[in-house]
């Protein structure tokens, strides 16, 4: 990265590729003395000669902007107002210097006074690929489309091998319904392999949209093997197989589809993210970094923010985060453990150290970190959470409990937490009308979940409170289970159903076939249980047994940090 | 606007064109929102009203005047005072419809903060019924529909919920300039929609939960109600801003499944889910079924979704002409109406901006500004932007929001009322639709009532049947004219009208006046098929 003008004041020097737009061996024409001449009466770029083509800068509103921005983009203007006013400026050199200016300002959004600069580039150089090509990009994030291609044409005019300009015109012929036009475009950027995906992605929408479905599969399957990241293609990809009437494979896709689009590697845009200064705006990129899963990228930018903000406890975190992702735990760790210096009880910190722990094999230490978490946020869904099932995991089911209780107080949808709790009050001996209660409450948000079922048909059947009742409707959710899926669990749960209403003569028959069951799927580890089961009911005898035994062996699914560091929502990431 | 940039301040407000006297006009109900903040006063305000005048929405009776000559004199008077009506809270929308069925047009206003069912009594005034009703709903509210979603007469209540959002909390967001803005609403937890069912007895239950809706939520802002399917039962389409939208398809029995990423109505084309502010259902190209269009941010472009028969969608706004013009345009407020009563469905966008953003050079302290859209309809095949050739009306350049649609000068055409952040309504008065022969209609249910969720299918004598919904929701957070309009073109003969209503009966009209407003009551048209009969004013 190149200094920051943030701290010096001074427009930072330029990035290698601002230099290297312009096409080879070009010589300025004689044209360049007569704009000198022009430029001399007119000092200030705001007096531009109407003669020389250029047009007046508007000067834009930086109130509200951050001061470094504020100092960065006057010092930028004044020292172009400096240069128009000198004598004997060769154009490209002014070309240069109201281009750079114009792409400080398109880093910063003021559009108006963007266009104006790459206007006055293009004029002054108008064999200079980047002006017009950045112009094309303004129009397009403007959604002035016409404008985009026009300009779009004439960057490829100078440079027509560039392949990031034929895309980004194809994809404005695209929503300017000029299929056509988008097609050759978009053929020639597939020979590229960074820009392959994107190319293929294209033509697989053109192809949507003429409801040429296989056409569409084809292309929009080979963009997702050329970038299988590219999550946000299963969707068209989904889109094409329901044309072809391949549902199953239309949902599959469904299931996987995301928000990440295939990328177009560009230095020229890439780098405008790369001119912004000030720490917003570098927050601003480091999350789009982010999102776009460049955790080095943004890494560096909460890094360079940070050295601004060092107090800045949250980017502090994001950037733990983004190291981890980026493959440096060690310096993840070391960030997280400097916030909480800062800040010892910071929730998302002592969370996702907790988190790393658990990767290191210290539970205790795990532990530790999110109980700090919750003295920062006693509510705080994921520390409960982790806490949950670090405590589930060391057999600590009566701790577990509460803690998965107030997970499902804050993210009342998050059906594992509602599994483990009904399995911790189980494991722990809760009370069973305190079980029933929370079995009722899960059945009743969802209601085709086999386990809470099986779990409440097993309590009920067990542990008859009002027996004749409890039993009836044990064997009624036993049989529903059944028919959906003839394990021998529910073989046995049935019969256990019977065997509550004192009915042996069907109890019997029934844990038979929960035996042959057992056999068939080579379940031998409910062999004994059954055989024992049975023997009961053949003597007309209650089931034996704790009915918590029967309850499933579910343990908390393994923590996947990487999930953890990725997707846990932070209010305010800086 | 408290300057405190509250994402709150930058979203409403809605507009209802309703009937509340029963006159054969329509009135205006218009959405008031105010300061926000702890400790601010309306001194504290960007945009200070006008003084003495106090905050709070607004009932204006039409008084419209119809001389022997044809002419007509449009007139409205402020009778909020003698309406009762005191709807003071954060005012986001507006939904419309007879709850209890007793003839007269009640309101449901959502509110930032909770949301009030007023009662219509009949005699120009409305009670505040919310804490009976049960329908307060604390939270954000944006747009609502009414709905009879089991099909027992009585209408239920769909109410969208936006974020949360507390203001003790305010979270500081910037653009890439650097500068604060309006945060996004990912910066938020969307909430979780309502669905309200009518006991009958002027109170609703909460059956949010057991119909299903809350399995699946994001931030909602736009909601309409139609059959998509064809199946009989109305289904609800809500415009999520920022995340996928959801479709909730009427299961029969009282439940709805979200079915919006496999019909393809969730996300576009691309599968990327977009900011949807605002949406309409209709059937645009006369082939039968209800398809459905969304607005969405600048740099999106807005979505049509067309509807395949079946209940399952496809992205065309490109191939339709609608994805160019409207890119550099975040829109809000939006119906198909035809406009110019040439039988086609037209489209009419209100937009405004959503994110200061920009460093520019103007002085203006809201630089949200964007001028609003027409599109004519090619015969179905399509769209092309005629907002240069509508007129100045369509010329203002405002930040737009609400739009409600409806003919508010009874002369057959559609006009609509816009509505504007920190700016005036507007009134754009339809000049053009009255020239082509037209066909007005009053859909109403045995009691008197609008039959909402009525469709009516003109056949005219030799073209294929038009389709029209009897609605009052869609667009943005506004409530428009339940009557159907239909445009004849050059047409002279009366078309065949059917009814089909919401209880699967279907009744035929014929002979109907052309030119004028008539009254179709259930149980007084015919078996389709059978002798003509007509009823009209």
């Amino acid at each position: 990265m190149t200094e920051r003008s943030g701290t010096t004041g001074l427009v930072p020097p330029r990035p290698a590729w601002v230099r290297s737009g312009r096409r080879p061996g070009l010589r300025r024409s004689v044209a360049s003395g007569l704009l000198v001449c022009v430029l001399a009466t007119a000092p200030q770029t705001d007096a531009a000669s109407a003669n020389a083509g250029l047009i007046a800068v508007p000067v834009p509103k930086l109130a509200g902007a951050e001061e470094s921005v504020a100092r960065a983009l006057g010092a930028a203007r004044a020292q172009l107002d400096a240069l128009v006013a000198r004598d004997n400026v060769e154009p490209h050199e002014l070309a240069d210097a109201f281009g750079e200016t114009g792409l400080l300002y398109h880093a910063h959004v003021a559009f108006d006074a963007a266009e104006a600069c790459y206007q006055n580039a293009m004029v002054l150089a108008p064999d200079d690929f980047r002006w017009p090509y950045l112009l094309a990009y303004v129009h397009q994030q403007n959604g002035r489309l016409e404008q985009a291609a026009r300009y779009y044409r004439k960057a490829l005019a100078v440079q027509p091998d560039h392949l990031p300009a034929k895309l980004r015109l194809a994809e404005v012929y695209i929503e300017l319904e000029q299929l056509g036009r988008a097609e050759p475009l978009l053929e020639a950027a597939v020979s590229s392999d960074e820009l392959k995906a994107r190319a293929l992605s294209g033509l697989g929408q053109i192809a949507l949209a003429r409801r040429d479905y296989q056409r569409a599969a084809t292309l929009l399957e080979q963009a997702l093997a050329a970038a299988p990241d590219a999550s946000r293609l299963h969707y068209t990809l989904a889109m094409a197989y329901r044309g072809l009437k391949d549902l199953e494979r239309a949902r599959y896709h469904l299931e996987q589809r995301g928000e990440h689009e295939p990328e177009i590697p560009d230095a020229l845009i890439d780098g405008l993210a790369t001119l912004s200064t000030g720490p917003h705006t570098l927050y601003r990129y480091a999350m789009s970094a982010v999102r776009a899963h460049r955790y080095d990228a943004a890494a560096e930018a909460f890094s360079e923010a940070l050295e601004m903000e060092p107090d800045n406890v949250n980017a502090r975190v994001s950037l733990a985060r983004a190291l981890y992702l980026a493959g440096n735990r060690v310096a993840a760790e070391e960030s997280l453990e400097q916030v909480l210096t800062q800040s010892p009880d910071q929730p998302l910190a002592n969370l996702l150290l907790g988190v790393m722990y658990e990767q290191k094999r210290s539970p205790d230490k795990a532990i530790a970190s999110y109980r700090r978490a919750l003295q920062g946020d006693p509510a705080h869904a994921g520390a409960h959470y982790h806490l949950a099932n670090a405590l589930a995991r060391s057999g600590r089911y009566e701790a577990a409990a509460p803690h998965y209780a107030q997970t499902l107080q804050q993210a009342p949808d998050m059906l594992r937490a509602r599994t483990m709790e009904v399995i911790a009050l189980i494991r722990s001996g809760a009370p069973r009308a305190m079980i029933q209660e929370r079995l009722e409450a899960a059945r009743d948000r969802y209601p085709d979940n086999q386990l809470f079922a099986y779990c409440l048909a097993l309590l009920l059947a067990a542990s008859p409170q009002d027996s004749a009742a409890d039993a009836e409707r044990a064997l009624m959710l036993g049989m529903e289970l059944y028919e959906q899926a003839p394990v021998p669990e529910h073989a046995e749960l049935v019969a256990m159903a019977y065997a509550a209403m004192g009915k042996f003569e069907e109890a019997v028959p029934t844990m038979e076939t929960a035996l042959a069951t057992a056999a068939a799927f080579q379940a031998y580890e409910l062999v004994p249980r059954l055989e024992a089961e049975l023997k009961a009911y053949r003597q007309g005898k209650p089931t034996p047994g704790g009915w918590r035994d029967h309850s499933p062996r579910l343990e908390p699914p393994p923590t996947d940090a990487v999930a953890v560091f990725r997707d846990y929502p932070s209010d305010t990431p800086y | 606007m408290s300057g405190e940039l509250y994402l709150a301040e930058i979203m409403g407000a809605g507009a209802a064109l309703f009937d509340y006297d029963n006159d054969g006009d329509l009135d205006v109900y218009l959405v008031q929102g105010g300061m926000l903040g702890p400790g601010k006063t309306l001194a504290d305000a960007v945009f200070p009203p006008p003084p003495g005048r106090d905050l709070r929405d607004r009932l204006f009776r039409n008084d419209l005047v119809v001389g022997e000559d044809g002419e007509r004199r449009l007139r409205f008077t402020d009778v909020t005072e003698a309406s009762g009506i005191r709807a003071q809270g954060y005012g986001m929308g507006v939904a419309t419809g007879d709850f209890d069925n007793d003839g007269f047009t009640d309101l449901y206003v959502t509110n930032f903060g909770g949301n009030q069912l007023l009662r219509n009594n009949g005699d120009g005034t409305f009670s505040d019924t919310t804490e009976k009703s049960g329908t307060g709903d604390p939270g954000w509210s944006v747009s609502a529909a009414f709905i009879d979603y089991d099909r027992d007469g009585w209408l239920d209540l769909y109410v969208g919920d936006y974020v949360k959002l507390d203001l003790a909390k305010q979270k500081h967001c910037y653009s890439t300039s650097s500068a604060l803005d309006y945060c996004t609403p990912l910066v938020y937890e969307p909430t979780p929609d309502r669905l309200y069912h009518n006991r009958g007895d002027g109170s609703f239950e909460d059956a949010s939960d057991s119909a299903g809706i809350t399995q699946a939520f994001g931030a909602a802002l736009g909601v309409v109600v139609a059959d998509v399917n064809g199946d009989g039962w109305p289904d609800i389409y809500v415009a999520n801003d920022a995340s996928p939208n959801q479709l909730w398809i009427n299961q029969g029995n009282g439940t709805f499944r979200d079915d919006a990423m496999m019909a393809g109505a969730a996300v576009n084309m691309g599968g990327a889910a977009e900011g949807s502010m605002g949406v309409d259902a209709a059937d645009y190209d006369s082939d039968g079924d209800v398809d459905l269009f969304t607005t969405n941010l600048t740099a999106e472009t807005n979505t049509l979704y067309v509807n395949d028969g079946q209940g399952w969608f496809e992205d065309r706004t490109i191939t339709m002409g609608l994805a160019a013009p409207s890119n550099a345009y975040t829109g809000f407020g939006t119906g198909w109406y035809d406009f110019d009563n040439d039988g086609w469905l037209d489209l009419f966008v209100a937009n405004g901006a959503v994110a200061i953003k920009a460093l520019s050079n103007t002085s203006d302290p809201f630089p949200l500004r964007q001028t609003n859209q027409l599109f004519r309809s090619e015969a179905g095949r399509g769209f092309s932007e005629v907002t240069a050739d509508a007129g100045p009306a369509l010329r203002l350049s405002e930040v737009s929001r609400g739009a409600a649609f409806g003919d508010v000068d009874n002369d057959g055409d559609t006009d609509i009322l816009v509505t504007n952040d920190s700016g005036p309504v507007h009134l754009l008065l339809n000049q053009t639709g009255s020239r082509a022969s037209w066909l007005g209609l009053r859909v109403v249910d045995a009691k008197g009532c609008d039959a909402l969720g009525a469709r009516v299918e003109i056949r005219p004598a030799s073209d294929p049947p038009l389709w029209r919904r009897v609605h009052t929701d869609g667009s943005y957070a506004s409530a428009s004219d339940p009557r159907v309009l239909v445009g004849l073109g050059t047409r002279r003969a009366s078309p065949t009208v059917l009814v089909h209503w919401p209880d699967d009966q279907v009744e035929e009209w014929r002979n109907l006046p052309l030119n004028r407003y008539s009254t179709l009551r259930q149980g007084e048209g015919d078996e389709p098929g059978s002798r003509e009969k007509g009823s009209h004013d």
